[in-house]
């Protein structure tokens, strides 16, 4: 189940928390708040359409396991000079860095779930990339999740000028209930190119709440892909800031829900400076009793003039009992901009299937060639052969 | 040659206007007004003076507890400048509706001569109803629509004439617990229109009525219910306009629309309230099969605008239209939208959204597009487009979809930006000047909304935007 993307494990290494005291501090700090918060209720706009009532949260405490972080090709992305260890360990090696990044763009006192990983984590990567370094194969990490839940710290700093590919996979270890938190803080500085890949496969029982949230400084882009599978409850959140003038992002997502699983997308873009441009495309199926809830914001502030933003979000109805929400919005605060979003939800058109169907195919065969036609316009465009084979084999299934 | 010169006088006669043609207020002579602030004192004169039905004043009382019971809303525009203390609740400025124009009292009939309403109705409306504060002053109907049996009240006189009509849908599209502002106008309503179509009876031309806010801190509070039979049609339209005061005026209505199997039902709102008023209005409708309901929403004026009309489509068949402009200039915002909910099969809805926001002003479109278990074969499409002339000014989106039906069809698309380089160049290498040029792009991007108007309107629009357009450039 475990190494999807990573088929040739020949390096593999595994990254062991290392106990650090100012970690062990830096998470003392956010307790009261993590105890204080109440969880999310459904009246709560971020959570109107995930029902987490049957989450208890404290079911799964203490927390304090941690997971198996494996990179594939950790010793050939050293030699570019990149920093890859654990985050505790970088506490103790490299506390400027994580004074001046850690928790700056998730902070912890924004709700209950990031209280929580804030006060918790157990382990996580932390990545720098020094400046001018260029990663020459992607960055591959693959975060095993078993049942003793986990909650994954990770924070990414691309310095100016840098240019990095990163493969993150999250998969279960185990068919058991289970409760993943991911906080993963992304900076790419001025000049810097990060691609950054994410993939997750949860099976029908796990909940996980993934928060990914990058910066982007002056002229640096951040691409994103992500698939989400399965979960009892999978949400994941990217959010970018364009912090930088002429920054740029692409975030490119997809999703596919069966039986009774419910997925929970938000891909926000918050313009903060002028020049800067976003596309959004975020496409999903839904198959047999599943639900999801896709949002996505376009923020322009005043000072993000001159900005393009464009978002697109489309979903698939394959089963009956099927239920989508998808909430676009747009919140324009500057006049020179352009801006705007298109969602659909439609399902497998009688005709397409018609046509297929006279050319020899089952209906089955037909309906199975739609849905991968529907996601393959953002298939297409992953950077690596792997993670497109891969990918299209988790959409048949 | 020489017609359309007249034609042309006529028209600049009729409409050149600046806002001060509506901006002038009566002095205040009233036959009674009510203790500022809200009571149960209060509501319950409201209701003694009407000689209501005790139903209707336990309805009234009900629903005052629910008002008091729940919290402002804590989403949309801000409202917190709201003084409900400070607003009279009642005021009524004489002593009946009349169906004669000439038995108007003289400053009220000066009122509306000033607005033209007379004139309108003897030109293109099939009846008119006009409201002077918290009370209908004329209404007036067509006679032979009146032979046919089409009804066309103030809500008081249609509550007093048809008490079973008006209890069998009163507060059925919109309870009492709604929301807050519904259940303040459930509590203290006043005036307002109500419409019977019967059976297969198709009324021509629109009914008109038209809302005035004289007095300062007023609440006005009308209630409108309208039934289209089945296979009837009707169109009605309603204007709203009140003078400039120093302090702030409210204006929160409910209004009801039945559409039975078969009918067709069109609203139009041209909303023109001076820059002092709150306009918290709640607008719904039940289209049943095969019925078509068709809002069509002017914004224009108002402080602050919140108002989303909805159509809940419960019949196969049935279709619904939102077709919405709103226009923010400095200091207001306009909170505007649309509801759709799709509760049968083989329905279909269509929202257009256009804003413009200037100088500051704010413009939101805040939807939601439900489709319910079991609604299959369902066909809708949002576009909502927003304007910004300025970088003062702002606009934002909040569309909800919410899907649990497989057969359907559903579209959503909105865009935000500004008017473009090259369109002005093209204007004005042809002549017009910036302000002219800018004029017309906001009138050609509002198009499919003035183009469904009465005429009258349309030209009137036009000019509104004109006006709002004035000093905008250079």
């Amino acid at each position: 189940m475990a190494y999807a993307i990573m088929e040739n494990p020949i390096q593999m290494e595994k990254l062991t928390a290392v106990r650090s005291e100012l970690a062990e501090k830096e998470k003392q700090k956010h307790f009261d708040t993590y105890k204080s918060l109440p969880m999310p209720s459904e009246r709560q706009e971020a959570w109107r359409y995930t029902s987490i009532e049957k989450l208890k949260i404290d079911n799964f405490a203490p927390f304090n396991n941690e997971s198996v972080i494996e990179c594939q090709n950790a010793d050939e992305i050293r030699q570019s000079g990149i920093i890859l260890t654990d985050i505790n360990d970088a506490f103790e090696s490299h506390p400027d860095l994580i004074k001046k990044y850690f928790s700056k763009l998730i902070t912890p006192d924004s709700n209950k779930f990031a209280a929580l990983n804030a006060s918790h984590f157990a382990n996580g990567i932390f990545l720098y990339v020094p400046k001018n370094a260029i990663a020459e194969t992607p960055i591959k990490i693959s975060f095993l999740i078993n049942k003793n839940n986990s909650v994954i710290r990770n924070l990414i700093i691309a310095e100016s000028g840098s240019k990095i590919d990163f493969i993150e996979e999250y998969v279960p270890d185990s068919d058991e209930e289970f409760f993943n938190s991911a906080v993963t803080e992304v900076y790419a500085n001025d000049d810097s190119k990060i691609n950054y890949n994410h993939l997750n496969n949860f099976g029908g029982k796990a909940s996980s709440m993934i928060n990914i949230c990058g910066s982007a400084g002056r002229n640096a882009s951040i691409n994103w892909f992500s698939a989400s599978f399965g979960g009892k409850l999978n949400r994941l959140v990217i959010d970018t800031l364009f912090n930088g003038e002429g920054s740029q992002s692409e975030n490119l997502g997809l999703f596919v829900g069966k039986n009774r699983e419910h997925i929970d997308i938000t891909t926000n873009a918050y313009h903060n400076t002028p020049h800067t441009s976003n596309n959004i495309k975020v496409d999903g199926i839904l198959k047999d009793n599943s639900s999801s809830v896709y949002r996505g914001l376009i923020r322009i502030e005043k000072e993000g003039q001159q900005t393009n933003s464009y978002l697109s979000n489309h979903i698939l109805k394959i089963g009956e009992k099927t239920l989508g929400n998808s909430i676009p919005s747009l919140q324009i605060e500057a006049n020179d901009v352009k801006a705007s979003h298109g969602a659909t939800v439609g399902q497998v058109s009688e005709e397409h299937l018609f046509y297929l169907m006279a050319r020899g195919l089952s209906r089955e065969e037909a309906e199975n060639m739609i849905t991968q036609g529907f996601l393959e316009p953002i298939i297409c465009k992953i950077k690596f052969e792997e993670l497109r084979g891969k990918i299209r084999e988790l959409i048949i299934k | 040659m020489k017609q359309e010169q007249v034609l042309k006088t006529e028209e600049s006669e009729t409409f050149s206007k600046d806002y001060s043609k509506y901006a002038f207020s009566d002095k205040e002579d009233y036959i009674f007004k009510s203790k500022k602030g809200l009571t149960k004192e209060v509501v319950e004169e409201i209701s003694k003076m009407k000689n209501e039905p005790k139903w209707m004043l336990d309805f009234r009382l009900q629903s005052l507890d629910i008002f008091w019971k729940k919290a402002m809303p804590k989403w949309g525009a801000d409202l917190s400048t709201i003084d409900f203390d400070n607003i009279y609740y009642y005021i009524k400025p004489s002593e009946k509706t009349e169906k004669n124009w000439e038995d108007v009292p003289e400053y009220i009939k000066k009122t509306f001569d000033k607005l033209g309403i007379p004139e309108a109705e003897r030109k293109f409306l099939s009846g008119v109803g006009a409201q002077y504060d918290s009370e209908m002053v004329y209404h007036k109907i067509r006679e032979d629509l009146e032979k046919q049996g089409v009804i066309f009240l103030d809500m008081d006189s249609g509550l007093r004439e048809y008490p079973e009509l008006v209890k069998k849908y009163f507060a059925t599209v919109i309870p009492n617990n709604d929301n807050k502002f519904a259940a303040l106008n459930s509590a203290v309503w006043s005036g307002g229109s109500f419409i019977y179509v019967p059976k297969n009876v198709k009324v021509d031309l629109p009914l008109q009525a038209y809302f005035r806010i004289n007095a300062q801190n007023m609440g006005q509070f009308e209630r409108t219910l309208i039934i289209c039979d089945e296979g009837s049609s009707v169109s009605y339209v309603e204007g709203c306009t009140a003078p400039v005061y120093a302090s702030d005026s409210l204006h929160t209505a409910v209004v009801e629309l039945v559409a039975l199997p078969g009918s067709k039902l069109r609203y139009t709102t041209i909303q023109n309230w001076s820059n002092n008023v709150y306009n918290l209005v709640t607008k719904r409708a039940f289209a049943y099969e095969n019925a078509t309901v068709e809002w069509v929403d002017g914004n224009l004026g108002s402080k602050i605008t919140m108002k989303y009309p909805g159509i809940v489509l419960l019949g196969e068949g049935a279709r619904g239209e939102v077709l919405s402009v709103a226009f923010a200039g400095k200091g207001q915002h306009q909170d505007a939208g649309a509801k759709i909910i799709h509760m049968a099969p083989n329905t279909s809805s269509k929202i257009t959204s256009k804003s413009v926001s200037k100088d500051g002003g704010r413009t939101t479109y805040r939807g939601l597009l439900k489709v319910a278990k079991g609604a299959f074969d369902v066909k809708s499409s949002v576009v909502c487009d927003a304007l910004i002339l300025d970088e003062k000014s702002a606009s934002d989106t909040a569309p909800y979809m919410e899907i649990n039906e497989k057969k359907v069809s559903i579209g959503h698309e909105a865009s935000v930006g500004k008017v473009s380089e090259e369109q002005m160049f093209y204007l004005m290498s042809r002549g017009l000047s910036e302000e002219q040029a800018m004029t017309m792009i906001v009138s050609g991007f509002i198009e499919p909304f003035t183009k469904e108007l009465p005429m009258e309107y349309a030209v009137e629009l036009n000019k509104l935007i004109a006006l709002e357009m004035e000093g905008s450039v250079g």
